[in-house]
């Protein structure tokens, strides 16, 4: 395939294309503008050797999108050299949360910025609260050079401690405490969570062991449940029927209560 | 914001099990095209099976299928070609949202529409044009579904409000050669569009002539866009605050149909 034509083609215009990708995934349009430049001279060395590798897998578009966001991410992670990063509560909580956490942490947006940057993926009301919460949890965020790994480093994700079997039981705490207070607030529930959140702790890899969901309900579990797709949206991206997207939500759910019932975890006023 | 008590209970229960996981698969993160195709729904069997697998698993593959699946969205629907008269249809059609309407739905509803397509440097156009140059060509494929488009939308409209709209909508599908729909039997008073109807009038039949023309649009290519129906989130909130004069209740029904749908679309689908 012959990139340059591709690429280069006046009916086309993929060279804005790609600098609206650009613009969308920074913000801030000079470090956008230095991205592109930075992506496409990658994309460009050993006469596109990157796209290159394409085999027709996929639409040369989609291709073209994906190596071309990676090289952005690469330039993303490389301006951010102090390894900028949302501490696991944040992680898990899903994607929503982390491009809050970005926005609000790593490039120093105030709240209104990110609800703007962010609301065509995901409702406002709910990034507004995920800002509100970061900020209460971390409110040294937004002070250029803090460390603010250093969050992480009180958690027990497998891949900080590279130990999955094993996780520090009081970072399983911090863990829980902190995603469900952050739930907590999102969702305007009354109930405390702290006795969920100790219980969650407690049960450790059992937990994990415990609730066994497919591949398509934990995908749509993240994309209705933390993404705010419609089932309808969720169910199109992963190319499914509408219906069967919610039998195998309504499964994934009726399976996580049974399971985490018999781990003696059930908190009638919560699920 | 408000949730029912279901939708929080079912959310903590699915963040309980997705915060049980580890944020990185255990095996390699998918190669670009892998993902490429992915988000193309070009896998199938085992590799579509692996893939999926993979992102369930990995966080850092999962974000970006994500990003790579809206980035691309927009290009479902053609990319802006040199200008032809066919090819004009969703600018001018943005443009003449325009003409119709005032203030915050001018702008919503170029945005609607703008999104994938284009800038809008023409002329602007009337709703006539539009059905007369255009038309045709959409209703071409879509004849079908079509058909049966008669009924009211809204359940608080009252009878001469939704008489005003079903004009509107008999005038669209006059112009679009489409059989005629059953008129509503009514001794409310009669006009026609741009004649002798007062604005309140004019308003509801252009809604019924764009409800139309925009169910028409949305069942074409363009609603397989994800794009398109994320750029469309404001559209139905502007033309509610359009109509909010003609009808509190009208204009507040749109406003749910938004909540509900996100998508001027939505409201059209409603339509039985």
């Amino acid at each position: 395939m012959d990139w340059q034509a591709f690429l280069f083609d006046p009916n086309e215009d993929w060279i804005k294309y790609l600098e609206t990708v650009s613009r969308r995934h920074f913000y801030d349009d000079n470090l956008a503008d230095a991205a592109f430049n930075y992506a496409f001279g990658e994309m460009q060395k050993g006469d596109w050797a990157k796209l290159n590798k394409f085999q027709g897998k996929s639409k040369p578009s989609t291709f073209l999108t994906t190596v071309f966001k990676n090289l952005l991410r690469d330039y993303d992670i490389s301006v951010n050299k102090n390894k900028c990063r949302p501490p696991v509560w944040v992680d898990k909580l899903g994607d929503m949360w982390k491009q809050v956490y970005k926005y609000l942490c790593c490039r120093y947006q105030n709240p209104g910025q990110v609800v703007e940057q962010l609301s065509l993926d995901s409702p406002a009301a709910d990034i507004k609260q995920a800002a509100t919460q970061i900020l209460a949890k971390i409110p040294r965020c937004q002070e250029k050079n803090q460390q603010v790994s250093e969050e992480a480093l009180h958690t027990s994700d497998p891949q900080n401690s590279g130990d999955a079997d094993e996780p520090e039981s009081s970072g399983q705490q911090y863990l829980w405490r902190n995603m469900l207070e952050a739930l907590g607030q999102l969702m305007e529930l009354d109930q405390d969570t702290d006795e969920l959140a100790d219980q969650l702790a407690a049960s450790g890899r059992e937990l994990s062991q415990a609730i066994r969901l497919n591949e398509q309900q934990m995908l749509l579990l993240k994309l209705h449940f933390q993404d705010g797709l419609s089932i309808s949206k969720a169910a199109r991206e992963l190319n499914i029927a509408d219906h069967k997207a919610r039998k195998e939500l309504a499964t994934a759910l009726t399976v996580i209560r049974e399971q985490l019932a018999k781990l003696g975890i059930e908190k009638d006023s919560l699920f | 914001m408000s949730r029912n008590e279901q939708d929080k209970k079912d959310q903590i229960a699915a963040q309980i099990a997705l915060g049980s996981g580890h944020t990185r698969a255990a095996d390699p993160c998918l190669e670009d095209e892998t993902l490429a195709a992915l988000v193309d729904h070009r896998l199938s069997g085992k590799q579509l099976q692996q893939a999926q697998q993979h992102i369930a698993n990995c966080s850092h593959c999962y974000s970006h299928w994500r990003q790579v699946s809206l980035a691309v969205a927009p290009l479902a629907a053609p990319l802006p070609q040199p200008q032809t008269e066919a090819d004009s249809f969703w600018q001018k059609l943005a443009s003449s949202w325009v003409s119709w309407s005032s203030g915050g739905l001018a702008v919503a509803a170029a945005a609607i529409l703008a999104v994938n397509i284009i800038p809008m440097a023409d002329p602007q156009i009337s709703i006539d044009d539009v059905y007369q140059q255009y038309g045709q060509e959409i209703a071409a494929n879509q004849r079908s579904s079509a058909k049966n488009f008669e009924s009211s939308i809204f359940p608080s409209i009252n009878s001469w409000q939704h008489w005003q709209i079903e004009q509107g909508k008999a005038q669209g599908r006059k112009k679009l050669g489409l059989s005629p729909s059953m008129q509503p039997e009514s001794n409310q008073h009669s006009c026609s569009l741009g004649s002798d109807c007062n604005q309140a009038e004019k308003d509801l039949q252009a809604l019924g002539q764009w409800l139309l023309i925009s169910r028409l649009q949305c069942q074409s290519e363009y609603s397989a866009s994800e794009g398109f129906w994320l750029q469309q989130k404001n559209s139905a909130q502007a033309l509610a605050n359009n109509l909010s004069k003609i009808s509190p209740k009208l204009s507040a029904e749109l406003k749910q149909a938004d909540a509900n749908e996100q998508s001027i679309c939505a409201i059209s689908r409603l339509m039985p």
